[in-house]
């Protein structure tokens, strides 16, 4: 399967997020992580992302988003999968960045890749 | 924290939610959504006790509100008053 990251970078804004350098971990994931494309969106819980997410997803393709806590996540981008017409249980994976930093961030990240082999 | 938000200082942004005490049920669904602290259980419903501490233009707490009792500013309103705070904050760096 295909590996896409979806950051969800909650405008920049996000006491939670404070931590993360945006510029960075974009940068470094499409340099050093094993993934086929990486995308930043400031808010894909909303109709602007749920129309990228219409137009971008398909099947074949895992997507690991980073964004809020997961079960939040599994609520707020629910509707943009099912507009998308792919089942979140086989091409989602979450991952939390909320109160964690760029490293962190990274760490589980590249953890979640190898998994997804 | 991020103090500033498009280079506006946060506390001039009026964006945050308001809990209708009638409507609310004291579920605790939005104490366990928002991340930032911006509700408090209070006597009777949840209350907001960290206004600036919701991000700017973030409503998801209300999707998640079983009985409809979060609301917000509506996103028209948010971006005519950032207009403003831009234009204001423009001025104020070019001085
Ligand atoms: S999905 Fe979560 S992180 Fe992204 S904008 Fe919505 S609330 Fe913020
Ligand atoms: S989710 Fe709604 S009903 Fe539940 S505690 Fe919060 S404001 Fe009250
Ligand atoms: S809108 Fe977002 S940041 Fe603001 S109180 Fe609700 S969940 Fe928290």
């Amino acid at each position: 399967m295909k590996k896409a990251v979806l950051i969800c970078t909650c405008s920049f804004a996000c006491p939670s997020m404070k931590d993360i350098s945006f510029g960075e971990l974009t940068e470094r994931i499409r340099l050093e992580l094993p993934q086929d494309y990486v995308v930043l969106h400031p808010r894909i819980c909303e109709a602007n992302g749920e129309n990228l997410m219409e137009d971008l997803l398909k099947p074949g393709v895992k997507y690991i988003t980073l964004a809020c806590k997961e079960e939040k996540q599994r609520k707020l981008l629910r509707d943009g999968f099912q507009r998308a017409g792919v089942p979140m249980d086989e091409n989602w994976h979450p991952i939390s960045i909320s109160f964690k930093t760029t490293e962190q961030v990274l760490a589980e990240l590249t953890k979640a890749l190898e998994e997804e082999k | 924290m991020s103090q500033r938000y498009m280079n506006i200082p946060r506390e001039e942004i009026p964006w945050y939610p308001t809990v209708d005490a009638e409507l609310c049920t004291s579920c605790g669904n939005c104490l366990g959504f928002c991340a930032n602290g911006v509700f408090a259980q209070g006597e009777q419903a949840v209350e907001v006790v960290s206004p600036y501490n919701c991000v700017v233009g973030c409503d998801a707490c209300a999707k998640d509100c079983p009985s409809g009792a979060i609301s917000f500013p509506s996103k028209e309103e948010l971006v005519q008053k950032l207009r403003e705070l831009r234009l204001k904050y423009a001025e104020k760096q070019e001085r």
